[in-house]
């Protein structure tokens, strides 16, 4: 079951907060024990748990990226051999999160 | 809101034309899979096979958890319900059918107590409001769903809910969907949610074992058209990876709270896919201090194993390994309807019968496009 659906953090209340799902829909009693949200920070929710904050900048850059040039080839894969973009055939550990810097 | 991008029309088109230029290079037939049925979900109404190339093929596979669901675990439910234990479950679970063609739902009728829920959550609320009734939650999904059931087992279950579990972790599921020479995929799509739960990193060993394509999604129409691309510009450039294009969710270590939760409570087992195969290390049990939780122990039942998966002439099972698409079965849109469903595939939300015949596909995608 991968159904799950972005919202808004509104309020904070221990392992629980109150989402804003938009078009006026907010839910109270949303578990986010297993994530580390704050208000205004955007959350997966999956059967009345958060399973992730989302990255909604790196979702920006993305679109950004593949708006402008569809032939796209990560930079970083060039510069620096680790990668949770890409993995590339060897053993590598993967310490920092690539991302799409338009430049 | 950004991800509203994430629907733009001009840019799945300009991903198409990439799409399309690279199959012509390729010049091969391609055959991508997917394990998950919101995939299939998105795949199938915002159109996304209206925009592959004639040789470029994406199938469903087996990622719909109600469809894999053992028709012994049903076969158990409905035991319970008719031994007058209250049974909790997700709509769609209720109504799939066990080895004797009878759901939980069907024993209402002979006083069956069956409650629909959406949650563990929910599980817990309904039992503490009754504590002198005997509670049973069918526990289905993937890794997504487990670990709230893992918060709520360390939060304390109330003593008179236990549980019929069918969880299953899916990487190996993955794994072996790539090493099957049977399927023969060519790269897959792997699971957006359950691997924002497990990361990427799991899936390393197979991945270097298979050498295949894999790119991680999300469940947008352009996550799914460029994870096509990405598998297609992998092979193109003869250099298969682990990628990731839901990096908004999706990391290589995951959701680390999660899998503690996970940990404490869970211990990996055989995974049994409904009419497939037993999956090694795919199935949740568990732990042995929480195993008074698990109804089989509570109520001494032992699981039969059973041959009968579906009823005769259904193909449900190739279905959900994706050998076959919806419309190759003979009963599909004939007997086996959205309104009269005979098999999983067609009652549960993500099987893919169901969401075909939810948008009126009648003939097969590939010969419509021949």
């Amino acid at each position: 079951m991968c159904l799950a659906f972005p919202g808004r953090v509104v309020e904070v209340k221990g392992d629980f907060a109150k989402i804003d799902f938009g078009g006026g829909t907010t839910k109270d009693q949303i578990n986010i024990s297993h994530v580390s949200a704050k208000e205004g920070d955007y959350v997966l929710i999956h059967a009345g748990y958060a399973i992730q904050v989302l990255d909604l900048e790196e979702a920006e850059n993305m679109l950004r990226y593949w708006q402008t040039n569809v032939s796209w080839k990560c930079e970083r894969c060039e510069i620096v051999d680790e990668c949770s973009m890409g993995a590339i055939v060897k053993d590598i550990n993967f310490k920092n999160k690539a991302s799409f810097k338009v430049k | 809101m950004v991800l509203e991008g994430f629907r733009d029309p001009q840019l799945a088109k300009k991903i198409s034309d990439k799409i399309h230029e690279y199959a012509k290079e390729i010049d091969e037939d391609l055959l991508f899979m997917h394990v998950c049925g919101s995939h299939e979900w998105t795949i199938s109404h915002h159109g996304v096979r209206s925009l592959l190339p004639e040789n470029v093929e994406i199938r469903s596979g087996p990622g719909c958890p109600v469809c894999i669901t053992p028709a012994d675990d049903i076969d158990t439910a409905v035991q319970l319900a008719q031994e007058g234990k209250s049974i909790l479950a997700y709509g769609d679970m209720s109504r799939s059918k066990g080895s004797k063609g009878l759901s939980v739902l069907d024993t209402r009728p002979s006083g069956g107590d069956v409650r629909i829920v959406y949650s563990i959550h929910d599980a817990v609320i309904t039992a503490r409001k009754e504590p002198e009734k005997e509670f049973v939650f069918f526990a289905v999904g993937f890794d997504t769903t487990a670990p709230p059931t893992a918060y709520e087992i360390l939060q304390g279950l109330p003593p008179n809910l236990s549980l019929i579990l069918s969880y299953r972790y899916m990487p190996p599921l993955v794994g072996s969907v790539l090493k099957s020479s049977v399927l023969g995929i060519d790269g897959i799509i792997n699971p957006g949610h359950s691997s924002t739960v497990t990361g990427m990193k799991p899936y390393y060993p197979d991945f270097l074992e298979t050498r295949k394509p894999e790119v991680f999604c999300g469940f947008e129409p352009i996550d799914v058209l460029l994870g096509i691309l990405m598998l297609m510009r992998q092979l193109k450039e003869g250099k298969p990876k682990l990628e990731n294009e839901y990096t908004r969710s999706v990391t290589w270590e995951g959701n680390v709270a999660a899998q503690s939760s996970l940990d404490k409570v869970f211990d990996l087992a055989e995974g049994y896919v409904r009419g497939v195969a037993l999956i090694p290390q795919s199935g949740f049990a568990l732990k042995e201090k929480y195993r008074n939780l698990d109804a089989y122990e509570k109520y001494g039942l032992k699981k039969k194993g059973t041959n009968e998966q579906f009823i005769p002439g259904a193909r449900c099972g190739e279905v959900i390994l994706g050998l076959c698409e919806p419309t190759e079965c003979p009963l599909y849109m004939k007997e086996c309807t959205p309104q009269t469903p005979k098999g999983p595939t067609m009652i549960s939300l993500e099987g893919t019968c169901k969401i075909w015949a939810e948008h009126r596909v009648i003939t097969s995608i590939k010969s419509s496009k021949k």
